[in-house]
């Protein structure tokens, strides 16, 4: 019977050729929009999946009540914390710090290379994120100071081979006497923190000394509790007991409250967190979005698959009432429907395997990744695969089953039609208006969020953000001694034809990325937590931001460097100034003993993203802290001008490579996810509206058949081609109008949540909504008219021979 | 064999209420021939559903192989319909994406018949229907006459104990027709029931008994004298 059931199914999808396109194409475009979603939301969810004891592991978060800023979670503590945690709670089994050192330039032998993702670890760290040694002992390779162990590839890459790299001395920057003491395997790409290389943690203390203070909150610190350990019992430990120490070190300030964080959350839950090292940061929210509009496309296409089947059921009532009088039961004929579903489903799923292998390139370049297809080695995705198939089938193939099914033969074969989408009373041809109706919403809403984003986005990227950082290239001031570099390579670089003016600064948005109290020195002893930034008497010109009171940095007052400060408008808002100049702070950020005149306040401008609020800022002249020389050029042919820049730096610096930015590129970099997202996201919404349009197209054909009878006697009694396609359009376009009532509502809601990520942002007006509409309306106008032309211009006495 | 005891359809629409069956009631014995014949909407159709189990009547009752059947289930009615009653309609009604072979064997599947018994039996019919060489045809490839072989074909290859005829000759010319009352006719000699409801009384002729139907109700049994 199964057969007979498969060879049927395959008869009637070949003799409805059309039908069966609409759907296969309609389902594979949605299975193959839901795999790569899943694709996409399985490497998020994976995310540090090879820590060992996930669940018993946590990074430790602080709640500190920054002044001028409110409350702020930062991932970011002090030396002392691990070792005092191991040493006075029971609870914890095993602490780790781990230093982002950043971007390195490293000497192996007589080679210089620039390394990204080295940090400095303690030797836990191999028991956190469960690494394997390749070569060496893992309780003794950091152990000592100026030990190194690398990842297999970089031994590779430095030394020939693992086994060569073993006992070879490495260079940071001036350092030497660096020796590589084991070789890790290769770490996974989605992992909160990614290391290339380690260094051990006591390394670090020989450059820094100060991280052993309980006032050097620079590093992320992991804790491994015992297992079924309440984690907030631990943190009202820490807060408790612990901080206390922070407490004989800090006597004015309150010690940061202290939670801790499980490190299943780090990668997805982590945005209210300010100071982290989190690589490739991920949103939970963000995946939510793309789960939601991955069940929408698919629903969308089995509403699509669902609905032909209803319209075509007119057709296959004959075939229903002789296989009744044959003798089939109505569990018969589900059956042979439900495999109909199953059929299409699986051909569907074979040409959306396909549609993925062909777009996964196009896609990991969007997303910077490397998604493939495995069926060998993703478990997750084959099952997936085959709960797609079974739901799916599900899905689309039980209504029309039970529908179809109930037909009773002696109506069918006596000609009773018992069922016409047309006729409102019925229950299929309602739910296949609902179906549509939903369909659209789905569709428009998501035009509507889309074209509200990417207005934001455009917004993001072209907003005057204060500064005009075009035509600025950044040179990295790397290898050590950054002083000594900024102050040789300026005068020569703006020696240079097509260089207009040059600037040093701790980076090319002007700011170092720390951020701490500073404190007037009047009686009133106020406290305002800022951002800090280290720039020259060039930089504010350079980047053309306005001084709004005071004046800049200048050559002419040589005590600029210990005596004076600039703040920015936020800054001076919070203090409530009138007149801010002349005013007296405290010794601030690692300066401890000049007191520093504000001199000058600029004009707010968003060094960050504009996500976020412009902070209060304080610029301090501070040549130890240049690490970037920002360069602007009028040139319009920068390979010239950067090849030029290239000598001079190596001229002087040869066992350093150069490396520069263009300073649009590097802060446009910090919009690229939200670019990321917005391609993926106006990608799946047109192929949401596409499967829609599929459907409706389908739908139309199917309904413009149906009524050939009328449609013929109506032009037999005078009505126009006009009148007649109105009609037809009319029936339709009743559901669209009905579709974007319900989604401007719905449009409003989900791009001000979105919009709300932004502390800027767009405001959504009738354009939005007009724009949705239009486009929408459009296709599907379109789409209904092509059918209902076509019905209407036949000739009716066909129409009428026809029924 | 088949006993219909004031039997009564009512179809009802919003408005409207027809009475199709009007208290009908008569007997048919195990091997008759019997003809029902009546002007359009007389309720012919009607009863030859109720009859073929095809549906229920609103009142009265109906006793098929001594089986009261007129309060059936649908399942209970395909069991009954698909071990006992063949069918053969006016416009053939076979499944178009079937061939000819599958349709003939469409009976037996739903009858459970293991594939090999099937193969033998649907063989066997369509030599007797003579119809074999159209075997892997479709329909579409038919002439009516041909169809129609197939239709009867299909009706009698789960060897019902009877056959219901509705107008099978009223697509046909008259010597296909001929031919396919000739069939019919052959399968009563042999012992199968038949009931047909036809307009024609040349068909008529080939029965045993003819029943006249008007405005739903019976309005003159005539059995022939060579059977009685």
């Amino acid at each position: 019977m199964i057969y007979n059931y498969l060879k049927i199914a395959i008869r009637s999808l070949y003799k409805q050729l059309s039908y069966t396109a609409i759907n296969v194409v309609g389902l594979s475009t949605g299975i193959a929009s839901f795999l790569l979603i899943m694709l996409y939301i399985q490497y998020h969810l994976g995310f540090d999946s090879q820590i060992p004891d996930q669940d018993q592991w946590y990074r430790i978060v602080q709640i500190q009540q920054a002044e001028g800023v409110g409350e702020q979670h930062v991932a970011l503590n002090m030396g002392p914390l691990s070792e005092r945690l191991s040493d006075e709670l029971p609870e914890v089994i095993d602490a780790v710090r781990v230093i982002d050192w950043g971007s390195k330039p490293v000497r192996a032998g007589n080679s210089f290379y620039n390394q990204n993702n080295v940090v400095w670890a303690d030797p836990a760290v191999f028991r956190l994120f469960g690494i394997k040694l390749l070569l060496g002992d893992s309780s003794e390779v950091l152990n000592e100071p100026k030990s190194v162990v690398l990842c297999k590839t970089l031994a590779v890459k430095y030394f020939g081979s693992i086994e060569n790299a073993i006992g070879q001395n490495l260079g940071f920057n001036n350092e030497t006497g660096y020796v590589v003491t084991g070789i890790m395997n290769d770490q996974p790409l989605n992992t909160h923190l990614h290391i290339d290389m380690m260094v051990s943690y006591e390394s670090a203390l020989i450059s820094f000394p100060w991280l052993s203070s309980w006032g050097s909150n620079s590093m992320p610190v992991y804790v491994k509790l015992i297992e079924g350990c309440d984690h907030k019992t631990v943190a009202e430990k820490i807060n408790a007991g612990i901080m206390q120490h922070y407490k004989a070190h800090d006597m004015k300030n309150n010690p940061p409250l202290m939670y801790l964080q499980p490190v299943s959350d780090i990668h997805l839950h982590s945005n209210h967190i300010k100071f982290q090292i989190n690589h490739k940061q991920g949103d939970y929210r963000l995946v939510l979005v793309f789960v939601v509009i991955a069940l929408l496309i698919i629903f969308i296409a089995c509403i699509n698959f669902i609905n032909l089947a209803i319209a075509c059921s007119v057709k296959r009532a004959k075939e229903v009432g002789i296989r009744k009088v044959m003798g089939a039961n109505r569990a018969n004929l589900i059956y042979q429907f439900l495999g109909e579903s199953v059929i299409i489903s699986f051909m569907a799923i074979l040409f959306a395997l396909v549609l993925v292998e062909l777009s996964l390139p196009e896609f990991n370049r969007l997303l910077d990744n490397s998604f493939s297809i495995s069926f060998s080695s993703n478990f997750l995705f084959n099952i997936g695969l085959l709960l797609i198939w079974i739901f799916i089938s599900l899905l689309s193939g039980i209504y029309p089953a039970l529908f179809m099914s109930r037909f009773q033969a002696a109506d069918v074969l006596k000609g009773i039609r018992t069922f016409k989408m047309g006729q409102s009373q019925s229950v299929s041809g309602l739910l296949s208006r609902a179906l549509v109706v939903f369909q659209f919403l789905v569709a428009i809403t998501l035009v509507f969020v889309v074209l509200v984003t990417n207005r934001q986005i455009h917004f993001a990227l072209t907003k005057d953000l204060g500064y005009n950082y075009e035509k600025v290239l950044a040179v990295y001031l790397q290898g050590g001694d950054s002083k000594q570099k900024a102050a040789l390579l300026k005068p020569a670089f703006q020696q240079l034809p097509g260089v207009k003016m040059v600037a040093a600064a701790s980076f090319v948005n002007g700011v170092a990325g720390n951020q701490s109290t500073i404190t007037t020195a009047d009686s009133a002893a106020t406290n305002l937590m800022a951002r800090f930034g280290y720039v020259d008497e060039d930089f504010f010109p350079l980047m053309e931001i306005p001084i709004v009171a005071g004046r800049n940095f200048s050559h002419d007052f040589p005590n600029d460097h210990n005596q004076s400060v600039i703040l920015n408008q936020a800054a001076v808002a919070y203090f409530g100034w009138d007149n801010p100049i002349g005013k007296v702070f405290n010794p601030m950020g690692m300066d401890t003993i000049n007191k520093r005149i504000v001199i000058g306040v600029i004009s707010d401008y968003h060094y960050y993203s504009i996500r976020h609020k412009i902070e209060p800022a304080a610029w301090i002249l501070n040549p130890e802290d240049y690490y970037t020389l920002c360069v602007k050029y009028q040139a319009k042919d920068i390979t010239q001008l950067t090849a030029s820049l290239g000598e001079i730096w190596n001229s002087h610096y040869p066992d350093t490579p150069f490396e520069f930015v263009e300073a649009s590129t590097r802060l446009k970099q910090q919009y690229q996810d939200d670019q990321n997202s917005m391609k993926l996201f106006t990608m799946f919404t047109f192929l949401s509206l596409l499967i829609s349009v599929l459907g409706l197209y389908g739908l139309t054909a199917l309904r413009v058949e149906q009524r050939t009878k009328e449609i013929g006697i109506r032009k037999v009694l005078g009505g126009s081609v006009e009148q007649i396609i109105r009609l037809i359009i009319r029936e339709f376009l009743i559901l669209v109008v009905m579709a974007s009532v319900l989604a401007i509502p719905l449009g409003f809601y989900f791009s001000t949540r979105l919009l709300n990520q932004f502390a800027y942002a767009v405001d959504i007006g009738w354009f939005d909504v007009f724009a949705a509409l239009a486009l929408t309306t459009t296709v599907a106008l379109t789409t209904i008219i092509i059918h209902a032309r076509r019905a209407a211009l036949a000739n009716p006495v066909k129409s009428l021979k026809y029924e | 064999m088949i006993k219909a005891e004031k039997l009564t359809k009512i179809f009802r629409t919003d408005e409207v209420e027809t009475t199709a069956l009007n208290a009908v009631s008569f007997e048919i014995k195990r091997g008759e021939f019997v003809a029902i014949m009546g002007p359009s909407g007389c309720g012919k159709s009607t009863l030859l559903n109720i009859l073929g189990l095809l549906d229920n009547p609103t009142t009265g009752g109906y006793y098929f192989l001594d089986n009261e059947v007129s309060k059936s289930t649908e399942r209970q009615r395909a069991n009954l319909r698909k071990q006992n009653i063949g069918f053969v309609f006016q416009n053939f009604n076979l499944i178009d994406e079937l061939t000819v072979f599958e349709n003939v064997e469409l009976p037996l599947i739903y009858l459970g018949m293991p594939s090999r018994d099937r193969k033998k039996r649907v063989d066997e019919v369509l030599a007797q229907m003579q119809i074999s060489h159209r075997a892997k045809h479709f329909p579409l490839q038919l002439s009516g006459g041909q169809q129609q072989r197939v239709a009867v074909a299909r009706a009698v290859v789960a060897k019902p104990a009877l056959i219901l005829a509705d107008e099978p000759t009223g697509n046909l010319d008259s010597a296909h027709g001929e031919e396919v009352m000739n069939l019919l006719n052959d399968l009563n000699v042999n012992g199968t029931t038949i009931i047909m409801v036809t307009h024609s009384q040349r068909d008529a002729e080939y029965s045993q008994r003819v029943i006249r139907l008007f405005d739903g109700q019976i309005i003159n049994e005539n059995i022939k004298k060579s059977f009685v």
